[in-house]
This record gives structure tokens, sequence and C-alpha cells, in this order.
């Protein structure tokens, strides 16, 4: 039996390590496009930022490879499924036969069209360790970095590019950065303790033009405006990189489509993490939910069905700890606007700012900014849905208080590992 | 492996657990410098939850499928096949703290360098808490090694 696995990242080595799990002598092979091992896709910015070094950016011991014989290819792209004869092709020509084959291919980033992009020497994007690199070399003190695109990936970068130049502006379209988990008063906070770290932010505008021949010098905004640049991050978006998935002929909607089981229209054939499309438990809406822990259960499931066990993956929903310039902050669940239906409950003290979405008497979603000390706590609540008529009002304030039933003031998951019996 | 658990009624929510916790993850172990002088200043890893009606200390469970390492972005966060300890790699950790958004209990704790987290006091007898709590309301138990897969 032999499993191809294209894409080695979160997805992909999770899906690696559970195959072993259950087959000691299967052919576990893992194709991967880039020229690393794999590594945490997120630290590109601490290297940026100096905070990891290039060495320790990797996800595995060197040795996990060898001793899980996995037979890893690293700088050979994946070009051709064939699915009569069951093979894959490479960038090489080289055909390698598949018995289960796990599309693990991530994200892609989203370019948007720009007059006068084409052919620049200072133009990056933020993905991958290759263009972290880039970046960290080309980048001088005195430079004028311009960030397009105010998201988690952008705000990451800008942080990361402080460390290399005096100047960093990021630019966002919105009416708000981190508009995609943050509402307008969180993201406000965010943007002042950004601002007082040095990061000059625009929203509510974008780049029309690019100005220079060769290299970028500065960019024309919608509204008018002239932005000086010596280099220029675009990082407006991420897209499923569905590209080979498509080709041979899996089913596409906005991600690759996938069953209970993982698995594609197409037998044999499996997808997880990025650039699958996730059911999302919390509002029951298929979407792409790009984030690392999602695609680590993703290829963990995946990993499971392919190896013959009996598995089921019911969905994800997102869940995000960020930091920027040593202020933190977690999200989870959805945003839920009045809007649509959710009671909103904001609490705003010394410590921070917390929203949450209630809907039906659950928890849908959550953001703390600042104080995020026992955050996990929430994330149970959304997950294991507990009605929260069954839990004290204060949780909102406090969320030590889940931990307790309201009325008995039963602790309710006083060492819920246990054999209860056991220990008393 | 061994694992500590709580006993809610005789918790007398003392907090001493705490104290001991953040003594025995201090680099000098003494109490006054690990509350006063210590810089950066340790963290407790076991928080006491509750009012003096309930309460009950609790800290990492070492779980069998741990949503910690799952999340890690990382890979820092590891849990020992054989001993079944979950642990983070300090050195490696960059404190994003997804760990904390993933974990059940919650009880993953901030800190600017890496996120902190119960290791049964490694190396000890038994962990701090266990051996300090004045009402005998923790206890170390020696659960059966997980089968070998
Ligand atoms: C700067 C940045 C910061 C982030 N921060 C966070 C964060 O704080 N928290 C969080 O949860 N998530 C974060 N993310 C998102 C997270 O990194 C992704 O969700 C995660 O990496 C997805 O893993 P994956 O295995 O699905 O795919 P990816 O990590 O995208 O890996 C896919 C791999 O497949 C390879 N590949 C693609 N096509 C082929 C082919 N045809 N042949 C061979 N190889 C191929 C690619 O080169 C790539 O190496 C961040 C992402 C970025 C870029």
């Amino acid at each position: 039996m032999r499993y191809i696995i294209i894409g080695c990242s979160a997805a992909g080595i999770s899906a690696a390590q559970e195959i072993r799990k259950y087959h000691t002598a299967a052919e576990i092979v893992i194709v991967t496009e880039e020229h690393y091992k794999a590594y945490g896709r997120p630290l590109i910015s601490y290297y940026l930022k100096d905070r990891v070094k290039e060495e320790d950016i990797y996800y595995k011991d060197k040795s996990f490879y060898t001793d899980n014989f996995i037979y890893l290819l690293t700088g050979k792209r994946v070009v051709d499924i064939n699915l009569e004869q069951k093979y894959i092709t490479l960038n090489d020509d080289k055909k390698i036969d598949y018995d289960r084959l796990l599309i693990a291919t991530g994200s892609k980033p989203f370019v948007p069209h720009i007059e006068n992009a084409e052919g620049k020497a200072n133009i990056f994007t933020f993905m991958n360790m290759e263009s972290a690199k880039q970046i960290k070399e080309y980048a001088k003190p005195e430079m004028k970095a311009v960030v397009i695109g105010g998201g988690l990936i952008g705000m990451k970068a800008a942080e990361g590019l402080k460390k290399l130049c005096s100047s960093v502006t990021v630019l966002e379209l919105a009416e708000r950065i981190l508009p995609t988990i943050l509402d307008t008063k969180a993201s406000s906070l965010v943007r002042k303790h950004s601002e007082n770290n040095g990061i000059d932010i625009i929203t509510g505008d974008t780049a029309v033009q690019l100005n220079g021949s060769d290299k970028v010098e500065s960019l024309t905004l919608k509204s008018g405006k002239t932005l000086p640049c010596d280099i220029l991050i675009m990082a407006v978006g991420v897209r499923p990189n569905t590209e080979l998935a498509q080709k041979a002929g899996c089913l596409i909607d906005k991600g690759i489509v996938i069953d209970h089981k993982m698995q594609t229209n197409i037998e044999d054939i499996y997808a997880a993490g990025d650039c699958a499309l996730t059911p999302d438990v919390v509002d029951g809406k298929n979407k792409v939910i790009a984030l690392w822990p999602t695609a680590v259960q993703q290829g963990k499931i995946a990993g499971g069905v392919m190896a013959g066990a009996d598995t089921r993956y019911e969905g994800s929903f997102a869940m995000n700890a960020i930091d920027l310039f040593g202020l933190h902050m977690l999200t989870a669940g959805v945003i839920g606007g009045e809007e649509e239906g959710y009671e909103v409950k904001i609490i705003i003290n010394d410590k921070g700012y917390r929203r949450f979405s209630i809907k039906d008497g659950l928890l849908k979603g959550f953001m703390l900014v600042g104080d995020i000390e026992r955050g996990g706590l929430y994330t149970t609540v959304i997950r294991e849905r507990l009605p929260l008529s069954g839990l004290d009002e204060e949780i909102f304030e406090n969320p030590e208080f889940i931990s307790f039933d309201r009325v008995t003031k039963e602790a309710l998951f006083l060492n819920s590992d246990a054999i209860k019996g056991d220990i008393v | 492996m061994k694992k500590v658990y709580a006993v809610q009624n005789l918790c007398l929510n003392c907090k001493l657990c705490e104290v001991y916790c953040k003594t025995a993850h201090s680099q000098t172990k003494n109490i006054v410098k690990a509350y006063k002088e210590e810089v950066p200043e340790p963290s407790a890893r076991i928080v006491v939850e509750g009012d003096n009606q309930a309460s009950l200390a609790l800290q990492c469970r070492h779980c069998e499928s741990p949503a910690c390492v799952e999340a890690c972005i990382t890979g820092a966060m590891q849990k020992n096949p054989k001993t079944g300890l979950v642990s983070t790699d300090e050195t490696r950790c960059v404190a994003c703290m997804t760990c904390l958004a993933a974990c059940p209990y919650g009880i993953i704790r901030v800190n600017e360098r890496a996120a902190m987290k119960c290791d049964l006091c490694q190396g000890e007898e038994a962990p701090a808490c266990v051996q300090n709590c004045p009402n005998r309301a923790l206890v170390c138990v020696d659960i059966y090694e997980e089968a070998e897969r």
C-alpha cells in the first residue's frame, strides 16, 4: 500500500503521522514544492522580526521522517494526477503510483490586479519561508515599506517589517484592520496599539496604480494620494490552492469539496487543510477555514480514514490567537452581529475588551483583546455547546465560572479524565 | 504516568498550591525571591478557581488527545508517547497562545517568553502542589501507562 501526500505542512504531516499509527508497513510519500521540511508557516513573521532563527522554524525533529519511514520529496511540484492508472506526475516528469492520495496543497496568495505591477523587483508576497527570506534580505532600515492588506497576514508582516524598516504603512481597503475577525471597537484598539508601535495605517483606501519602472517607487491610491514605497508586500488575502485538484476533476466550491470522510468526489483522493471546504459547526455554513489547528485536525482525520480507521469529520470552527507587538487577542467562532440575530454582549474594563455573540442560548463566538487568560474555557463552551442557562451569569466577566454548575456548584470538568471512583 | 487529581470538597481555596507551583518553577526556588525579585517573574501553572463556597485547583490534564498539541503552530507542544506528559519546549515556543485558545480548560498561562503549563514537576518525587496542599485536596496517582500502540 502506498500513500502519497501532496503538501508537507500542517495537514500533510498530521495525516502522515496518523497513517503511520495504523499502518507500520505502508509506504508514505510526501511531496512538497518547497525546499524545506515542514515548518510552522505562521513563524515566518517571527523569523522576520528575529524572534525565531531559521534553524528553529521546523515543525518536527529531523529524525521524525526517518523514524516514521516517510519518504520526503522536497522541491518537487505535482503537476498531474492520473486517475485511471493512479499515479502522480512531478514537474521533472517522474511518475509515482499511489493507492491513496491526500491533497494538502494549502493556500496561495490572492494578488489583485493593480496597474503597472508587472516585473517589479521589490514586490513580495508573505506566504512561505522563501518569501520571508527574500524580504529580510531586501529590506533596509532607511526603506519605506508598504503592506497592502490589513488582515492577519498583512498585520503580522507589518509587525515583522518594523524590525527591518523605519517606516511601515499598512493599506486596508475595508474601514478597519483585521475586518474578518474583529469588530469596530476591537479593531480600533489594535490599530491604536499598532500605531503606538510605529505602524502607519490607512483604511478605506487602496492602491490603483504603482509608479516606477523596474521597481515600485510609489503607489497612487484610490483617494488620489501618493504613497512613497521602497518595498511592497502583497498580503490581500489567501485562496485555497485547488488548481491541481480541479485539473484532476475534483469538485471545487471555493475549496475542494469533501465528505465526512475527508474524501473528495474521486475515490481514493482525499483533501485536508486550507485547500478544503470545511463545514463550520458554529453556523452550519461551508467555508474555507484557513487556520493551522483546523489543518492539523483535518489531516489527522484524513490520515486515519485513509488508513482504514472508522472516524468521521463533523467540521471545525475558526479559532485564532494573535499577538501583535505584545498585545494578545483571541477569537473563535463567528463575530455575529445583532443584524444577523445574535445577542451581543460587550465587556470593557481595564483588562481589555471582550465581545460575545449568543444565539439560541448558546455561545457562538467571542473576541478577547488584552486579557486572554483562561480564554480556552470559552472555546469549550462553543465546542461542547454548553447551554448558557446552566452556567453562571458571571462567565462573561470571569471565565473561571465556566468550571462550575450554576446551581449545584459542582465542578463540571473535575478530573475529567479520571475514573472518579479511583481517587477519592 | 503520574497525574494530579483534585478533590473538590477538600479544597480550602487557600491557593498555597499556586504559591508552591510558582516557586517550584522559579530560578531561585525561593518563595520570597520568586514573588519579589525574579525577572522575568515566574508563573504558577496551577490555578485555584471558584470562591470559598466551591473551589478547585486545576492544572494541565495531560489529555489523551491534547487539543493544545494539535493547535501548536511551532511544534513545541508535544505529548511524550511513552510517559504521556504534555509539555512545551520553551525554547521553541513563541508565546502565540494558540494552545491557550484550544485548551478545553484554558489552563495554559500567558507569559511573554513562552506558554507556561504544568510539567508535573519533572525530577521531583511529587509535584510541588501536591506536596504542599495542607488539606490533601490534591492527590498524585500513578495511572496505568497507556498501552503502547
Ligand atoms: C504569515 C502567516 C501567518 C499565519 N498565522 C497564523 C496563525 O497565527 N494562526 C493560525 O492558525 N494560522 C495562521 N496562518 C495560516 C496557517 O499557516 C495555515 O492555515 C496552515 O499553514 C495550513 O496548512 P496546510 O497544511 O493546509 O497548507 P499549507 O501550510 O499552505 O501548505 C501547503 C503546502 O503544499 C505545497 N504545495 C502546493 N501545491 C503543491 C503541488 N502541486 N506539489 C507539491 N507541493 C505543493 C505548498 O508549497 C505548501 O508547502 C498563517 C499564515 C501565514 C502565511
